[in-house]
């Protein structure tokens, strides 16, 4: 018991491991994950799936690239080499946006991309789940739903029945 | 079958507050009656103005829910088309522009006076004149009754008969109105509201309109739509649940930044270029307290609108989303006021000054009440007629039991 990772279930549509994990979800798992080739719309609410801080991290870094940009831009155009360019003043802020913009995507954009793979955990090396049989086919025509061992829930033969008889089209123990 | 119900609440109310905006609408633009017959234009315009937009972003919500056949659509589908049923009482109401230009009234342009002193206006008098102004308006208008008539009766047929082949006929359909209408409400909007101006011109303002007509009959929609969730309304109660609401504010959000990037681009432009016939739209709105009114209208159009939206907590809160869909459906009041309001002042004719503005000021809102009762009776008369919640669409239907699975 203690070298399993959870019991992972096959299915061949994203409605299947969407109906599965709806139902897991009302029979009372919580430890559980979904694997699929493309977004399922509705899975990260049926995972119950809410981690605010990504969101905020890409927000504030927005931001301080909106500050960055416009920033450096005052700096140069008024204090550190003013020029002028067609008569307009040279504290000209109209001017500043489309920087103050691309700035506000790149940084929000990087901090979004590292953000994902810091908050992921990733990179990482090995990862139990890819010892599921076919799980390389996760991306691209099958899709799986893992129900943990740490969740209290959690039968070794009560699970493994549940996602049988809720469509699955195979289901394989997963060691660690 | 289609979902027949009592009619809801909200809908109920709007009913009843029809004949109240008619009767407020009468009696403000009677007290109006002191600023002539200049005034009485230039009220009815800016009410015009407003609700063509929402009749305008119905009819392109429509056609986009005809082409995309998506979820989110289908509570809001049978209010679009309501919206759109409004087209031929928003052209008999702009019959009162053909007349303007006849009479010399509201456009710089139609005015002989004006025009034999300006060698801008004598150039454009080949477009802007009053025939040819009066033969465009009543084509387009046409053109636009004609497509809502067209596409509103090939959903009837699809509910009567589940035509698959129908609706996908619909879509195409619908996919070339969409490219038309664009071009189309762009010579509307050039031809009706750019042209108030005496000289401004973007090549742009009908794109800002368009999207502008969009965001907010997005807005009236989703709040109608989410108060019947709120109030328990069958079938909303059960249809509208957080993943249809955070559909509806990803659709507003984005359509809160296009309208903002689209009059960042015509500003920019503008701006840089700083020509006196382009510059003069941004020189009006900037001078004095209409200054004061610009920093107000960015903060209320765009950037609460923008800050509440893009909070996902938000989207999943009915009642919140509601009240920034309510928000964004009641900026475009102020919207269109700051759009059109100055560009009475951009040429001296008849009582186009400043205290003629303000003794205006019950006319407008007059027009917009009288226009708007008379609006949302024939909203809420189509509404009545057609289910809440069309089953037509088999695709839709298809896409419903994808997402329910």
């Amino acid at each position: 018991m203690s070298s399993l990772y959870g019991i992972v279930a096959e299915f061949t549509t994203a409605e299947d491991l969407l109906y599965a994990a709806e139902a897991a979800r009302e029979a009372g798992y919580r430890k559980m994950d979904a694997y699929s080739p493309f977004p399922v719309h509705g899975i990260s609410e049926v995972l119950d799936f809410d981690d605010a801080r990504l969101p905020w991290l890409v927000f504030i870094m927005g931001a301080a690239g909106c500050a960055t940009g416009f920033v450096l831009q005052v700096w140069t155009a008024v204090f550190n080499y003013p020029w002028n360019i067609g008569g307009k003043p040279l504290f000209s802020w109209p001017d500043f946006i489309p920087i103050a913009y691309e700035s506000t995507i790149l940084f929000a954009a990087f901090t979004a991309g590292l953000g994902m793979l810091l908050l992921n955990g990733l990179p990482r090396f090995y990862h139990p789940i890819f010892n599921t049989p076919r799980f390389e086919r996760a991306t691209s025509d099958l899709f799986f739903l893992c129900i943990e061992v740490r969740d209290a829930k959690f039968d070794r033969e009560e699970t493994a029945h549940f996602l049988h008889t809720h469509g699955a089209h195979i289901v394989s123990e997963v060691e660690k | 079958m289609a979902e027949k119900t009592q009619m809801p609440r909200i809908l109920r109310r709007i009913e009843i507050l029809s004949p109240i905006l008619i009767i407020l609408g009468i009696f403000l633009l009677i007290v109006n009656g002191g600023s002539g017959i200049g005034g009485f234009y230039r009220a009815w315009t800016f009410g015009w103005v407003f609700w063509m937009s929402i009749t305008f972003g119905c009819f392109g919500m429509m056609l986009i829910c005809y082409m995309v056949r998506a979820r989110w659509c289908r509570p809001l589908i049978s209010q679009f088309e309501a919206g759109s049923s409004t087209m031929l009482f928003m052209g008999i109401t702009a019959i009162p522009f053909a007349i303007a230009a006849y009479t010399h009234h509201l456009y710089p342009w139609a005015h002989p006076t004006v025009v034999a002193k300006d060698q801008i206006l004598q150039y454009r008098s080949i477009w802007f004149n009053p025939n040819w102004f009066l033969i465009r308006t009543f084509m387009e208008f046409t053109i636009f009754s004609t497509m809502v008539f067209l596409l509103i009766r090939s959903s009837k047929i699809i509910e009567i008969t589940r035509s698959t082949q129908e609706a996908s006929q619909r879509s195409f359909n619908a996919a070339i109105c969409f490219v038309f209408s664009i071009l189309l409400i762009t010579v509307a909007v050039t031809d009706l509201i750019m042209s108030l101006d005496r000289h401004w011109y973007s090549t742009i303002y009908g794109f800002i309109f368009t999207i502008t007509a969009g965001l907010s009959s997005m807005g009236l929609c989703v709040a109608i739509a989410l108060q019947m969730r709120l109030d328990g309304d069958a079938p909303y109660d059960t249809l509208v649940d957080k993943l249809m609401t955070r559909d509806w504010g990803n659709l507003l959000l984005v359509f809160t930044m296009v309208w903002a990037y689209f009059n960042l681009c015509q500003y920019i432009i503008q701006w840089s270029g700083n020509l006196p016939e382009e510059v003069s739209y941004y020189v009006a709105r900037n001078a004095g307290l209409l200054a004061f009114v610009t920093v107000f209208f960015v903060i209320i159009r765009f950037f609460i609108p923008f800050l509440l939206l893009i909070s996902s907590r938000l989207k999943r809160v009915p009642r919140m989303l509601r009240n920034t869909a309510l928000l964004i459906f009641f900026a475009q009041i102020l919207d269109q006021a700051w759009n059109i309001i100055p560009m009475f002042h951009s040429w001296s004719g008849p009582g186009s000054g400043l205290r003629a503005q303000l003794q205006s000021f019950p006319g407008y809102f007059g027009s917009l009440f009288l226009i708007g009762g008379i609006w949302t009776f024939l909203f809420i008369r189509s509404m009545k007629q057609n289910a809440l919640v069309p089953n037509e669409d088999p695709q839709i239907l298809e896409a419903l039991n994808h997402a329910h699975s």
